[in-house]
């Protein structure tokens, strides 16, 4: 077979051993989805596997698509279209998606609902904040516990769900489908109150005959504390956070005495029996409040037939464990089962994948990217697995980058060996890595600025704004480094070498990106921020949620007056205050004002006349057509109608805004088509999401319309490769997770023991031990989420941030990470910029500091006008497409009923409004009718036969009819009055009868816009005579 | 006689074999079958079209069976599709479930199971049958139970509709057909066409069979399909099964007359080469073929319409182009937002679900609340249904009074309305109903007079948008007498409301129109497959979509299916051609066009996501050299001046090209009676200048707009207020009841128990929160703190004394500046003043002296200020105090010098006399300066300090972007 001449020695080991399970070792850049495919392609064509028995787990809906277009391509390539077709319904999906297809199939045996559907983002967050609710009241119940509602008093309710909440996902992600806390046990006391008590009287003792304020203090201590133990009842024990102001510091010479230290180490004891008995009973209202949360989360799911996404991986796991011939039957129909991205699996995932595979497993990651520990990815699972496969030779490496120049790899490898020695496999270059001269020598720099606050501020005492406006907000130091950042763009950029479109700006966390942004803006450095800036913050989405929440309700006033402000009414803020003032004076609602404003018109500024008064006519017809008119299509004449389209799109950045506006379009038209067109109920839709998922990005813009330097996230960077990157905001502190609850791995939980005694919330000695064990982890984690960023550079890496460049201060997880990479970014070939308040006019200018912002470049305005975008003329309405003769008849009767009944449809009213209850009748004109004509059409002409009554019995009860007597005897008697009839004899006498005869014929009236009318219907006897024709209409209602 | 199998691939003439033959039998009185009811009109005007016909009719296979029936003498009642639900529910209680028991506890199980045994019908197996089948399958294995469970529910729900009576759908055409082969003369021969389809049911095929073997009956039948062909993989099996019927076989050529001259070699090459290994490629597409390719969904619709309204534009008839979707409902508001921007006019088959509609929304929300669990939404539902109200403003008010005092149900928004509003005697009248029939005819009726009222003695025509509310109107009036027969027929069926309601909920309506002429056709491929037009825009061209993935059935998958056959031989229908099956579909939309065949897909979604687009456009491209691609990317919201198809897009284009703007910024206020009537103000409240200080927008809004809002005041500002009232009335009733204003260790306990029934007095008056679990937790969290606050009140060392509580003063000059206001509390002793204000957060830490010029904070200084004036006493010092957390010490300013403060107080917060007069001396400039400018109606933004949490809190008033 044709080999691809690219593969090295080591992907080509990854291809070939398909022998068994396989874990590769695959670091950043070494084309790991190459070899993903190429191990797929081969087991079918080499192995003579069909396609669909290969099984191919990606991390993401994009990686799936990715590979499987990459697959069906690389057949192609191959000439081998047969299986480029059946790659097509090939099994290559996120784990998600796989447990999907597996429940649709299986859902009966899984114990879920048929219909299920995955509940969205939004949806399952209700679902969650529902659950707590219900589960909140059975918890506080009637209050017949007062420490249940102590305890939701001390925690807030807020804070009580985030950590239930956290507690449900963590274990759920353990593979606990209903998650529990183990049963704490109650801590012994140990006489620990009275050593105390014991202890302060002595204390007290000691010092009755010392002076001095600190010894006032302590006396005064001594003795709350004494009274504080004389008020406890018996068993009670003390609020641990009542005792942190007992405490007696040592140092004076009258306060370092025994007895003195005797009472610190009494109450250090028996603060510590307070803090374990609180942890036991918060535990365990804890768990009572985490079950009731379990067990009402799973009934409203139950009710919606919804699924969460983690429910897809627990209920197939539970099935294929619960049911063996269920996962045999999967098992066996894969004979390979690929799994990417092994590092970011948790141990549910690990777990699933072990219930499919039969040493068939080909697993490949790098868990130097493994950065999902907040999504519960747990890098041990893949280190366990890799260990195992080594000692069991199943393991191979990848490690030749095709990504990156060998210089920036060389700063990678130095960096990380130091940080991680053996255990870091450094990245290769490929061969000719350096052959083109790199296009900015060296490679690799660090921007380092001092970040000493005072010694900034001394610098700059006289001036008022050092940095410029747009820095108001920013501390000095990082106000400097966004700065110096921004000016060695424009270096690399405006006057080097690149694009602004190669450059990238990977932070940490969004918070500060707004300065960053700002600084390259004010050199005029074109940006685009990916999914950084919150969604709901931006104008064009504020104004637009106020038009509809007023077109809603108007006496929704703050959105009307918003509205009237913004540009899709352009009022000026003297005429929204006027009209503010009229409706306070007079009473009465603004809306209501502004549809009778006798008297304040007058007082309007004559543009803002014209503007309210074409509004609140606008607005009134839009309010009548609400309900009528789709919700997208509401926003849309909104914007068109307004004028507000030509003005967003005529500020800076207009189609990124615009793209906003089409956004909050889209999420109108998902809403309606799951809620329908409830206007109230969007509104209210869009708050829950503002509030529940207040990091939704802006409306993306595509990579290739952005012409400037982009700014996201390391985590949103992740998979993705840039000419030039630049790591900022490199001197911000690290920040540990500071929940009220941690779970250890061995499933313990420890609390942040808040307490209505006030005071600071105390850790219990648990929750210290678990951060202890976490931190090194997270430690670990951030770390690696900077070689992440680091290998995300092609051609030049830019490492920017602060520290203190005077002390040069020792690594530290919550310190800024600087620190470290100061230290690891340290050697021949690579460049250290640093910036102090002493070198600032040489190294940053005041030119720099404070740029001038070029002036825009005018452009456009000169288009000459389009011709020929005429609207068309809309169709002309005709009401009905086919006719019979009845038809006919009821127009010639009543248009207006024609209308009604034949064109809408509608029943016939006979008394409008009247409250009696709809009945059936025995039997209708219509079904009377309907009967007598199929009578007829079975009598023979020739020898007429009156039916039985049987017969006529069973022809009514055929359309689901009473049978009554009298109706079977009125029926019979109008066949045999027919049958009777000389017409009966006529036609019996005809050459030919045909009876029931269908007819149809089409009319062309003027002007229907080429519609035709269908003229059709049935005669019921055509008989040809001699004469002619005899056609005859039967009615029963004559 | 013979049953006639006509094939051919598309475009083959095959409905001209069909027709003809049918026209030229008309003495015969043949019958026609066709699909789909829409087809019944589209076929008969077919036969009209060379003049008026007599003795064809045409007609859907249910209508077939019914006339079988008729003419064998077979009759039975056919269930409705309710009692059918009824009857399935009862079979799947019934059936004692164990292995299956969670699953069928779920809404969803009952209408798979119904699903599953229309299947088993359609495929005419008996219960009888299918036990013994899977009993053969799952022997004594593990699948024993689930296998014994399926069975007994299928035979369950054969038995229920035995004993109603009844039969189903299928039932009654599998019996009618028995009745058949028991009377095949009953038939009289007449000749029967079936065209127009490309899969048949076993019992259609059933039909056929008996109608040409033991009726003798002509049978023609038409089948696209051409022997060898991919595209046609999934009827291969359709084509065999009639083969083996069929006694005359026509076999049909491909045609490529119709295609227009120029797009002939293309499209022609198009239809014969699709999917085959060895077509010959190379073709020219000209202008026959085009790829579309688009950034989401939006940019799809957009370039597909831009393209039909040129198209349009030159002249091609409306009801010529075709835009194909695999669910055209999935696009159908996209579709009507674009195209009615265009102005293109189009039809579209889609149906919504009632509680979509705005009258079924109503409806639906009206049986919610006449159940207890009725939510405030629903009554609010109910009041804007169309034609409910004549003034939509009283819904409006009535709305803003519920959610202000969050009345959660409907019941509590009831009583708000009827506070001063009509009694809702039809909330009454429902809740009275005595049975579940009576109930279901009030909703009617109820039904009939709100979408009457806005309509009575207007005798209006309906536009296209109240239409939706006529056929929303007709589908559940129609459910509602359905299931009003069924209630009243049968007093045994016992359902209660709730699954009423959930009926309702289910209904769907039909509010798509038939195609036109005139208008554009945006279809599934179904329901052109029998159609040709100019111009076709195949669109959704995803994978996942067109294809579309699998679905499996749940009671039975495919694996399942195949080892039931090979077990039994029983054989049900198997859903692992899909592929197939999507492939040939879009053989169909590619080979329907004449002139203009538009791929279009997208390669990404409208976040950016990539997208795979559907295989079969690459099919289609490995036919020509190239084919010329139109892209419009996610991030062109505009179009370019040269391609804008509309005047509106024409603007638009023109504005992002245009030069920039920036957003006005607010200025000074102008107009004359304003200012004038600021200048005239005679006081101005101290929030009102402090806000003013923060942000002058905030100020304008909070202060001068004063707007109302529809939400329930913030938790914090409740139990602020909440605090304020309880210690007031704590102070008055401790100086009142043991002669002392001050909290000692002494009246500790009294002042306690005063709080303790203060707090619970007030409770109703101030309502934290609208959620009872929250306010129990806060109210018991405030009740705390208060306690905590009023010993710490005890243990203080000061010689003052709370002398005035919440005093309020107006018309009081500090500098040139009347203020009024309220001061929380002011503590006093011998000539000196304390004013204290009450801050309910955790800490006052930010209100220290040190930050007040940095923070703008003058309140405190501002009531030292009055004090003096209002009351001739000496200021000692303005604090903030907070109510909650562990630190309770005040923060602000107190006189150093005054040792009879006591000692809880800050050493940085006590100032010097010099330092204390300083910071009074700010103040005075500062709130002199400040009401000037607000006089002046000096307006500008300040974003950093106008939220308390920073950022802007009125961005569409201010326009200013932080």
């Amino acid at each position: 077979m044709s080999e691809r001449p690219d593969f090295t020695p080591e992907q080509l080991a990854a291809i070939e051993r398909r022998d068994g399970s396989l874990l590769v070792r695959a670091g950043a850049g070494t084309g790991k989805t190459s070899v993903l495919v190429e191990r797929f392609v081969r087991a079918v064509l080499e192995d003579g596997e069909p396609v669909e028995s290969i099984l191919a787990i990606t991390f993401t809906e994009k990686a799936a698509a990715e590979m499987r277009t990459r697959v069906r391509r690389r057949f192609v390539e191959m000439g081998r279209r047969d299986e480029a077709r059946d790659s097509e319904g090939a099994w290559i999906s996120t784990i998600h998606g796989f447990c999907s297809r597996v429940l649709r199939a299986h859902s009966l045996s899984a114990g879920i609902d048929p219909d299920y559907r995955v509940l969205d983002a939004l949806e399952a967050e209700r679902v969650a904040l529902e659950a707590f609710d219900r589960a909140l009241a059975d918890f506080l119940g009637q209050g017949e516990d007062p420490e249940r509602l102590e305890m939701a008093a001390a925690y807030s309710t807020d804070t009580l769900r985030e950590m239930v909440r956290a507690a449900y996902s963590l274990l759920r992600s353990r593979g606990e489908r209903r998650p529990r806390l183990e049963l704490a046990t109650q801590p012994r006391a140990a006489g620990q109150q009275e050593r105390l008590a014991a202890a302060s009287a002595a204390a007290l003792a000691e010092l009755g005959g010392e002076s001095g304020a600190t010894v006032a203090k302590a006396v005064d201590r001594l003795e709350r504390c004494a009274a504080a133990l004389r008020r406890l009842s018996d068993g009670q024990l003390a609020d641990p956070a009542e005792l942190g102001p007992l405490k007696v510091a040592g140092g004076a010479r009258a306060l370092s005495t025994p007895a003195l230290d005797e009472y610190r180490d009494a109450l250090a004891a028996y603060s510590e029996l307070c803090a374990a008995h609180r942890q036991y009973l918060s535990h365990n209202l804890l768990r009572v409040l985490l079950e009731l949360f379990g067990t009402h989360h799973e009934q409203l799911k139950r009710e919606r037939s919804g699924l969460d996404f983690e429910d897809l991986e627990l209920v197939t796991r539970d099935l294929l464990k619960g049911d063996l011939g269920i996962r045999e039957a999967w098992a066996g129909r894969f004979s390979h089962v690929l799994v990417d991205e092994f590092q970011d699996t948790n141990p549910l995932q690990n777990e699933l994948l072990g219930l499919l595979a039969t040493d068939n497993l080909f697993r490949v990651g790098d868990e130097n990217q493994s950065i999902y520990g907040f999504r519960n990815a747990d890098v041990r699972v893949f280190r366990e697995h890799h260990e195992a496969a080594r000692d069991a030779g199943r393991a191979e490496s990848v490690t030749v980058n095709f990504r990156s120049r060998g210089e920036v790899l060389d700063a990678i490898d130095l960096t990380f060996s130091r940080l991680w020695g053996d255990a870091y496999e450094p990245l290769r270059e490929r061969p000719g890595a350096r052959d083109v001269p790199p296009r900015a020598d060296p490679s690799v720099e660090l921007l380092v600025v001092d970040r000493n606050k005072a010694r900034w501020d001394e610098r700059f005492q006289d001036e008022d704004e050092p940095f410029g406006a747009g820095m108001r907000s920013a501390t000095a130091w990082r106000a400097a480094e966004a700065r110096l950042l921004a000016k060695r763009i424009e270096e690399l950029t405006v006057k080097g070498p690149f694009e602004p479109r190669d450059v990238v700006l990977l932070m940490r966390a969004t918070t500060h990106m707004s300065f960053y942004e700002r600084g390259l803006e004010e050199r005029g450095i074109p940006t685009h921020v990916v999914g950084g800036r919150g969604y709901w913050s931006q104008q064009q989405v504020a104004d637009l949620r106020n038009w509809l929440a007023a077109l809603a309700n108007p006496l929704d006033e703050l959105a009307l007056y918003s509205v009237l402000a913004s540009p899709l009414v352009g009022a000026s803020i003297d005429a929204v205050a006027l009209l503010g003032l009229h409706a306070r004076r007079s009473k009465r609602d603004a809306w209501w004002i502004l549809r009778e404003p006798e008297g304040l018109m007058e007082l309007m500024p004559e543009a803002d006349r014209r503007r309210i008064a074409r509004f609140v006519e606008r607005f009134e017809r839009e309010r009548a057509a609400a309900s009528r008119v789709s919700l997208e299509t509401l926003i849309d004449r909104a914007v068109t109608a307004t004028g507000y389209d030509a003005h967003v799109l005529a500020l800076p950045a207009g189609d990124r805004r615009m793209a906003n506006v089409r956004k909050l379009m889209r999420m109108a038209r998902e809403y309606e088509a799951d809620e329908g067109r409830d206007l109230r109920g969007f509104i209210d839709t869009l708050a829950d999401r503002d509030a529940a998922l207040p990091r939704e990005g802006e409306a993306p813009l595509e990579a290739e319309a952005v012409k400037g330097v982009q700014l996201m996230t390391i985590h949103r960077a992740k998979g993705l490769e840039f000419p030039v990157v630049c790591v900022a905001d490199l001197g911000k502190d690290g920040r540990e997770d500071d929940g009220a609850l941690r779970i250890s791995d061995s499933g313990l939980a420890g609390l942040r023991l808040a307490s209505l005694g006030g005071g600071a919330p105390v850790a219990s000695e648990r929750l210290e031990r678990i951060k202890a064990e976490q931190r090194e982890t997270a430690e670990e984690e951030e770390r690696r989420i900077f070689y992440v960023a680091a290998t995300r550079a092609q051609e030049h890496l830019v490492l920017s941030g602060a520290t203190d460049l005077e002390r040069r201060p020792e690594p530290d997880l919550l310190k800024e990470p600087m620190r470290w990479l100061m230290r690891g970014f340290s050697g021949p070939g690579l460049r250290c910029n640093e910036l102090t308040p002493a070198n600032a006019d040489e190294v940053l200018p005041v030119a720099d500091r404070v740029p001038v912002p070029p002036a825009p470049a005018p452009v456009g305005g000169d288009v000459q006008p389009e011709l020929g975008l005429g609207t068309l003329p809309a169709p002309r309405a005709l009401p009905v497409s086919r006719l019979s003769y009845s038809g006919l008849e009821a127009y010639r009767r009543c248009s207006y009923r024609f209308y009604l009944e034949r064109a809408l449809r509608l029943p016939p009213v006979e008394r409008p409004f009247a409250p009696e209850p709809v009945t059936e009748p025995g039997l209708g004109a219509l079904l009377r009718g309907t009967l007598v004509h199929q009578l007829l059409e079975r009598l023979d002409f020739a020898r007429p036969e009156l039916p039985t009554e049987d017969g006529v019995a069973g022809l009514i009860e055929s359309h689901g009819a009473t049978v009554r007597a009298e109706e079977v005897a009125d029926l019979r008697e109008m066949v045999e009055r027919f049958a009777g009839s000389a017409l009966r004899e006529r036609i019996a006498r005809a050459a030919r009868v045909r009876s029931e005869l269908p007819f149809a014929f089409t009319l062309d009236p003027p002007g229907a816009g080429g519609r035709s009318v269908l003229v059709n219907g049935v005669v019921d006897v055509h008989a040809t005579e001699p004469e002619g024709l005899l056609v005859v209409d039967y009615k029963s209602d004559a | 006689m013979p049953l006639t199998l006509v094939t051919g691939p598309a475009n083959s003439a095959k409905a001209g074999e069909v027709l003809g033959g049918l026209r030229a039998r008309l003495d015969d009185e043949p019958i026609l079958v066709v699909p789909a009811f829409q087809d019944v009109e589209h076929a008969q005007r077919e036969l009209a079209e060379r003049g008026a016909v007599f003795g064809a009719e045409v007609l859907v296979f249910d209508r077939l069976f019914r006339l079988i029936a008729e003419r064998t003498g077979y009759g039975e009642r056919v269930a409705s599709r309710f009692q059918r639900e009824l009857i399935v529910e009862e079979a799947v209680r019934g059936a004692r479930l164990e292995a299956l028991a969670e699953s069928a506890a779920q809404p969803g199980f009952a209408r798979a199971a119904a699903r599953f045994v229309a299947e088993l019908e359609r495929s005419m197996v008996d219960p009888a049958r299918f036990t013994q089948a899977l009993r053969q399958w799952a022997g004594d294995g593990p699948r024993r139970a689930y296998a014994e469970e399926i069975a007994a529910i299928y035979r369950r729900y054969r038995d229920g509709l035995e004993n109603a009576g009844l039969a189903d759908r299928e039932l009654f055409a599998w019996r009618a057909l028995d009745a058949l082969r028991l009377d095949p003369l009953g038939w009289g021969g007449t000749p029967v066409y079936v065209y127009g389809f490309d899969d048949f049911t076993p019992l259609e095929l059933d039909a056929l069979e008996t109608l040409s073997g033991r009726c003798e009956a002509r049978v023609t039948v038409s089948l696209p399909f051409e022997a060898g062909r991919i595209a046609f993989r999934a009827v291969a099996g359709t084509h065999e099964r009639l083969s083996e019927l069929a006694t005359e076989r026509i076999e049909l050529e491909p045609v490529s007359d119709h295609y227009a001259r120029g797009s002939r070699d293309a499209l022609h090459g198009v239809e014969r080469g699709l999917f085959e290994d060895g077509a010959p490629g190379g073709l020219v597409a000209g202008d026959a073929v085009r790829l579309h390719s688009a950034g989401g969904e939006r940019a799809e619709i957009e370039l597909a319409a831009a393209r039909i309204l040129s198209l349009l534009r030159e002249g091609t008839r409306a009801g010529d182009v075709a835009l194909v979707l695999r669910k055209p409902s999935a696009y159908a508001s996209l579709i009507e937002q674009v195209f009615g921007a265009y102005g293109i006019p189009y039809s579209i088959d889609r149906q919504v679900k009632l509680a979509h509609t705005g009258l079924g929304r109503g409806l639906l929300a009206l049986v919610r609340c006449a159940v207890p669990e009725g939510g405030s939404e629903d009554l609010l539902a109910w009041l804007r249904a169309p034609g409910k109200l004549e003034q939509p403003a009283l819904a409006d008010r009535l709305e803003a009074e519920a959610r202000r005092e969050g009345a959660g149900s409907a019941r509590a928004v009831r009583e708000l309305w009827e506070r001063d509003r009509w009694p809702l005697e039809e909330l009454d009248r429902l809740a009275a109903a005595r049975t579940t029939a009576d109930f279901v005819a009030e909703l009617d009726h109820q039904l009939q007079r709100v979408f009457a009222a806005p309509h009575r003695r207007q005798a209006p025509i309906f536009d296209d948008a109240q239409l939706d509310d006529v056929k929303a109107f007709n589908a559940a009036h129609n459910a509602l007498r359905g299931l009003h027969a069924v209630l009243s027929a049968d007093p045994s069926v016992a359902i209660d409301r709730q699954r009423v309601h959930d009926t309702l909920a289910e209904l769907r309506v039909y509010l798509g129109e038939n195609p036109q002429p005139d208008r554009v056709q945006v279809a599934d491929p179904g329901a052109i497959r029998a159609r040709r037009f100019e111009a076709v825009f195949a669109c959704g061209l995803q994978e996942g979509e067109f294809p579309g993935g699998s679905s499996p059935e749940p009671f039975l998958p495919d694996d399942d299916r195949r080892r039931i056959a090979e077990a039994s031989g029983l054989r049900l229908p198997l859903r692992e051609d899909r592929l197939d099956r999507e492939r040939y579909l879009f053989y169909v939309c590619a080979s329907r066009a004449e002139r203009l065949l538009v791929l279009s897909s997208r390669y990404c979604d409208e976040e950016g996501n990539p997208q795979s687009p559907s295989f079969f456009v690459d099919d289609v491209r490995d036919l020509f050299e190239e084919l010329p691609e139109a892209r419009r990317s996610l991030s062109e919201v505009t179009w370019s001046p040269d391609d804008a198809p509309t005047a509106a897009e024409w603007d638009r284009a023109l504005a992002l090209r245009g030069p920039r703007h920036e957003e006005p910024q607010p200025g000074t206020l102008t107009a004359g009676p304003l200012l004038e009537l600021l200048a005239e103000r005679r006081a101005v409240s101290a929030s009102a200048l402090e806000h003013f200080a923060d942000c002058p927008v905030k100020w304008l809004v909070e202060d001068l707009l004063r707007p109302l809002q529809l939400e329930p005041d913030p938790e914090q500002m409740v139990r602020g207020s909440y605090a304020h009232a309880v210690l007031e009335r704590t102070y008055a009733r401790l100086r009142a009841e043991t002669g002392s204003r001050r909290v000692t260790p002494d009246n500790l306990v009294a002042a306690e128990r005063i709080a303790l029934d203060e707090l619970r007095a007030a409770r109703e008056e101030f309502r934290i929160s609208p959620k009872t679990t929250r306010m129990r937790a806060a109210v018991r969290r405030l009740e705390f703190d208060l306690l905590r606050f009023l010993h710490h009140e005890a243990e203080a060392d000061t010689s003052f004394e709370p002398e005035h509580l919440e005093l309020e003063f107006s018309d009081v000059q500090v500098e040139d500046v009347t203020v009024r206001g309220k001061i929380d509390r002011v503590d006093v002793w011998n000539g000196h003043a304390l004013v204290r204000d009450y801050k309910s957060g955790k800490s006052a830490d930010s209100y220290k002296v040190a930050s007040w010029e940095g923070k703008n904070r003058f309140q405190a200084a501002l009531y030292m200020l009055v004090v003096e004036r209002l009351l001739e006493l000496r200021a000692a010092g303005g604090v903030y105090v907070p109510l909650g957390g562990g630190e309770r010490r005040p923060r602000g300013m107190v006189a150093a010098e005054l040792k009879e403060l006591g000692s809880d107080f800050y050493d940085n917060d006590r100032l010097d006399s010099d330092a204390f007069e300083q910071q009074l001396q700010w103040a005075r400039d500062r709130i002199s300066e400040t009401a000037g400018r607000m006089r002046r109606g000096e307006l500008c933004s300040s974003p950093d300090t106008c939220a308390w949490n920073g950022g802007c809190s009125y961005p569409s008033i201010c326009r200013t972007e932080s």
